[in-house]
């Protein structure tokens, strides 16, 4: 063999290796980006995607305003074939197009967060079936994001320090079984539900139902002061401030607890241990469904499902990338939906609490955001995004049919919030 | 000596002295103030400061009833019996009627394991009013707090006894009856109360007891114990009105369907009371498969002269239970009834279809189309007509006779709405496949799609279209295609075996459209006929060999025989394979919905 030939077949082969290991090295270089704009087939699984990725091990890019708030991960076979099964549309791009996101993300009004551990999250729910759904649980169990299930026992047993994410819903922390009192007092869920929270209340060694939850309320608060993330919907939201605030009151009527609300029981209200409202007035009458002047379902009401719209605030991401995050959406305008808290009235939120969502022109606030020791709490008012006015009763929403609803998408980055707690330098 | 008495005299004066005196600095204000901090410490769980606290309240107040209960109550709770019962006696000693603080002494005996003076303290207290309520209450508190429950039920027992209120106390015998599971003595307890609370003729006071009582029928072997007790006091009158109520519903929950019918017609005192259970017996009884007693409970509100209910939609539901219930005869005599009674009106048309339905699904298909002409001769209802001219039109194919099938298929007009019209234009479309006049069949199926594309058959439209193009070769139609729609002639027909025949010879063909649908057809039948895994086979040559454009529903199909044999990991497995092979196809969103289904069902059950 001619010497020529000889390195003619040594370049050969360093061409072949060179190409391999260049196709291997942009196999393992490859990012899978997410959108989370108008593009992308299921915006509510692609929260439960980035949640199995960190799951997995696997560190995840959340673009904050990056078409509609991205996330990127280091392209794998597995997690292209987990985004397929779930339904999740994503591209594959070069080291290239990624170096080219980050320098749009550094020129506009954009963020990288890094999402690195997989939030242990807990819903707070009773033990017998509530003939009401909980927005927050579809939204988990469709986009297939595990949680337990915790309750006043596990509350008071300090079960909460296991996690780092706590959602309470349609609850009702003042001890007045939901304020259902003058519509369902003769309803067998309603009378199961006054027994079995007695029974629980005597268990515990509390003499009545509202000194438990109060108890219970507190132990939140503690887990918040302590680190905890809380996130709160519907009547969790003012029933639970209410409690805070009536610590050593008693606001519940004698239908309820069996003797009558303390005669002072505006003025004992005390605004310093709330967590977001403040100069709220109490309604003890069990007749009115209300708990007090913080809700705006009346308001709604009268604006009417066609006329209910709330607008997302626009934050900075590079120096507020907390509300950022909590705010990342495809749309800014989404379609309001009630509850038996429905929004809060602008003039009732503490100075610190920061808002971010409103109904335009209204002095009503549809979702907020705090800070609370060392943990952070987030209130969104109404019961299910997409269902305008959810009744007692009524099914529960099948998530499949509303893959993109912007509403729920609020609730899921509440989800994934956690997970970036160790990039929150900048807050 | 008599120095050391005159010693320990002025010491003891001294002591009184500073006792009063320190009594005395004691304001009602300052009483609540330490009180309230002793609350305050108990609730942080500061139990010592709380006890430290409560004791330097006590030295300076130790005649308050207040400060001693309060104290005595956290001692108690701390375990601290012994200085609990010193408190209390020394306090009594002073104030022998105070019998709250009596009972907690009470208490702290049976605590220290000394029963017999608990129960004589408990005796004394009684003894002090032994016809007042409240005696019996204390006495009842302090066994209930050290969980004596039968001490409690006896101390109920006397405390009726001697006021002579049989209801005394009706709420906490009942919840002890219900926690000691003496199930039995709680449903009397609810009767005496319900006997009590009903003189006074107020509405829902039976439907409220009746249900109390249907709760405590929480599992079999309590609703056996409810069931024995009420029938043990079925021969009461005062509680007749809650017993009949309850016993025929939990006759139903057992599945006595039988007796729970004759439960009502006994129980029920009056017409209204009937009207009132029996239709909701009637539903029950269907949810349970008791279509036979249905039958009789429908027969029996007919009966009723003021029952409420409208007569015609009472017959209509007896017909269907008897239907249900197997009763062929006995349905078609009630919708003739119907007929008969209501001439001329809507219930009367559909009675007469429902005749023609039942005719038809018992291979009687003279009669069903005899039946079905009584409509399309009689009536001008776009949606009384569509549904007579499918029937009529079935039964002549079924009878072979095509020509005059066509023909009642082609009654159907376009402004016609829903599906019924769609299943008309459709049906000429299978008409025009079976007589090989495959343009006109596709002119008929595309407008059963555009003319109505949200009803049901939309999709087959489109395969049907799909096969007939895809087949066509030029300007041609190859004669094997004529060869498939007498398959599917045969299939339709019933005559299934033949079918299978033909369509086994045309899988072995080489033009892939019809070779595929043939193999569907085939995969259908052996899986309608119980043979799931040649099912299963089939459908994974059309999937995974063939490269079929139904190769997604091919998967689809093998993944729903896997839930239907309960194979569900399987199942997963398939839809996960159609997904990751077909991410785009209309299926995969459908497997994707089903595998949240089984995730869901699997939650639920776990």
């Amino acid at each position: 063999m001619a010497l020529d030939q000889v390195n003619h077949q040594i370049l050969k082969v360093l061409l072949v290796c060179f190409i391999v290991l260049g196709l291997a090295a942009t196999a393992v270089a490859d990012r899978i980006l997410i959108y989370m704009d108008l593009n992308q087939t299921d915006h509510l699984k692609a929260y439960g995607l980035a949640y199995w990725c960190l799951e997995q091990g696997f560190n995840v890019e959340w673009l904050l305003n990056y078409r509609g708030g991205s996330f990127m991960v280091d392209a794998r076979d597995v997690m292209a074939r987990k985004a397929t099964l779930m339904g999740v549309s994503y591209s594959v791009i070069s080291e290239g197009d990624a170096a080219k996101i980050y320098r749009t993300i550094e020129e506009e009004n954009m963020e990288v967060v890094l999402l690195e551990k997989a939030p242990a999250i807990a819903v707070y729910v009773p033990p017998d079936r509530e003939p009401w759904d909980d927005a927050v649980r579809l939204a988990l169990d469709y986009a297939e994001i595990p949680y337990d299930i915790v309750y006043d026992e596990e509350v008071l047993a300090g079960k909460l320090d296991e996690y780092d994410w706590l959602h309470l819903h349609h609850e009702d922390f003042t001890g007045q079984y939901g304020k259902f009192y003058a519509s369902y007092r003769n309803a067998d869920w309603y009378k199961k539900r006054v027994a079995t929270s007695e029974a629980l209340a005597h268990k515990l060694g509390f003499s009545k139902v509202s000194e438990l939850k109060k108890a219970v309320a507190r132990r939140i608060k503690d887990y918040v002061a302590r680190g905890g993330f809380l996130f709160a919907m519907c009547s969790a939201t003012d029933s639970y401030d209410i409690a805070l605030a009536a610590e050593n009151d008693d606001i519940v009527d004698s239908v309820f607890d069996g003797d009558p609300p303390d005669p002072n029981y505006q003025e004992k209200l005390d605004y310093s241990k709330t967590l977001c409202f403040t100069g709220f007035k109490v309604i003890p009458n069990p007749f009115v469904y209300e708990y007090s002047d913080i809700d705006t379902s009346p308001r709604a009401a009268r604006r009417g499902q066609a006329n209910d719209y709330f607008t997302l605030f626009e934050f900075s991401a590079k120096h507020d990338p907390i509300p950022t995050m909590l705010t990342q959406n495809h749309v800014s305008v989404i379609k309001g939906f009630m509850g038996q808290t429905t929004g809060y009235e602008k003039h009732l939120i503490k100075k610190t609490v920061t808002i971010l969502a409103e109904t335009e022109g209204q002095d009503e606030v549809k979702y907020l955001h705090g800070t609370y020791g060392r943990g952070t709490f987030t209130f969104y008012g109404g019961h299910d995004p997409e269902d305008y006015q959810h009744m007692i009763g009524d099914p529960p929403t099948d998530l499949a049919l509303h893959k993109n609803s912007p509403g729920y998408r609020l609730i899921l980055n509440n989800v994934l919030f956690p997970a970036a707690r160790k990039k929150q330098q900048k807050t | 000596m008599k120095k050391l008495f005159c010693a320990t005299l002025t010491f003891a004066f001294v002591l009184l002295a500073v006792g009063t005196c320190l009594a005395a600095d004691v304001t009602p204000q300052t009483r609540d103030r330490s009180l309230a901090t002793a609350r305050r410490y108990l609730s942080e769980g500061k139990i010592d400061k709380a006890l430290a606290e409560l004791d330097a309240l006590y030295r300076k107040a130790s005649d308050d009833a207040t400060v001693v209960r309060v104290y005595a109550d956290v001692l108690i709770e701390t375990h601290n019996y012994s200085k609990a019962e010193k408190i209390l006696s020394s306090f009594l000693k002073n104030h022998p009627n105070e019998n709250a603080l009596k009972a907690k002494l009470a208490l702290v005996s049976f605590l220290k394991g000394n029963t017999k003076r608990g129960m004589e303290i408990l005796e004394k207290i009684i003894s002090t009013a032994p016809d007042e309520e409240w005696t019996y209450t204390l006495a009842m508190n302090v066994l209930a707090e050290i969980g004596d429950r039968e001490g409690v039920i006896d101390i109920i027992t006397r405390a009726r006894k001697a006021t002579g209120d049989s209801t005394l106390f009706g709420p906490e015998a009942i919840r002890l009856y219900i926690d000691a599971g003496r199930v039995g003595d709680a449903v009397h307890e609810y009767l005496l109360r319900f006997a009590s609370e009903n003189r006074g003729g107020e509405k829902g006071v039976p439907q409220r007891f009746a249900q109390k009582i249907l709760d405590l029928a929480s599992d079999d072997e309590a609703r056996a114990e409810v069931i024995s007790a009420l029938v043990a006091e079925k021969s009461r009158k005062e509680f007749a009105d809650v017993v009949s109520r309850v016993l025929w519903q939990l006759y139903l929950l057992d599945g006595n369907c039988k007796a729970a019918l004759e439960e009502i017609q006994a129980g029920a005192g009056n017409e209204r009371e009937l009207a009132r259970s029996l239709p909701l017996f009637a539903r029950e009884a269907t949810r349970r498969g008791c279509f036979e007693e249905c039958a009789k409970a429908y027969e029996l509100v007919a009966k009723l002269k003021q029952s409420g209910l409208n007569l015609a939609d009472v017959l209509l539901k007896k017909a269907q239970c008897e239907y249900l219930g197997n009763d062929v005869e006995d349905a078609l005599k009630t919708y003739q009834d119907l007929v008969d009674r209501f001439v001329g009106t809507k219930w009367a048309w559909d009675a007469v279809l429902a005749r023609a339905d039942i005719y038809y699904n018992s291979d009687n298909f003279q009669n069903a189309v005899k039946e079905a002409d009584k409509v399309i001769s009689n009536t001008r209802s776009p949606e009384l007509l569509a549904r007579a001219v499918n029937i009529k039109g079935d039964c002549l194919v079924k009878l072979g006779d095509l020509e005059k099938a066509f023909e009642t298929y082609d009654l159907v007009e376009i402004e016609w709405q829903g599906a019924l019209a769609q299943e008309a234009f459709y049906n000429l479309g299978e008409i025009s496949l079976y007589e090989g006049k495959f343009d006109e069949a596709v002119s008929y199926y595309n407008v059963a799609l555009r003319q109505y594309p949200q009803e049901d058959l939309a999709n087959d439209c489109i395969e049907r279209l799909m096969l007939i193009r895809a087949s066509k070769a030029g300007e041609k139609y190859p004669q094997e295609l004529g060869q498939l729609a007498q398959a599917y002639l045969l299939e339709r027909r019933g005559r299934i075996e033949e079918a299978k025949d033909r369509y086994l010879s045309l899988s072995k063909i080489q033009l892939k459209p019809i070779k595929v649908e043939s193999l569907r057809r085939l995969a259908e039948i052996y899986r309608r006929a119980g043979n799931p895994n040649l099912a299963i086979a089939i459908y994974r040559v059309i999937a995974d060999s063939l490269a079929s454009h139904i190769a997604p529903a091919a998967l689809e199909a093998i993944a729903d025989i896997y839930v239907e044999l309960d194979e569900i990991e399987k199942a997963k497995e398939t839809y996960e394979d159609l997904i990751l092979r077909f991410p785009e196809s209309v299926a995969a969103g459908e497997a994707r919905r089903k595998i949240d289904g089984l995730r869901s069902s699997q939650s639920s059950d776990s």
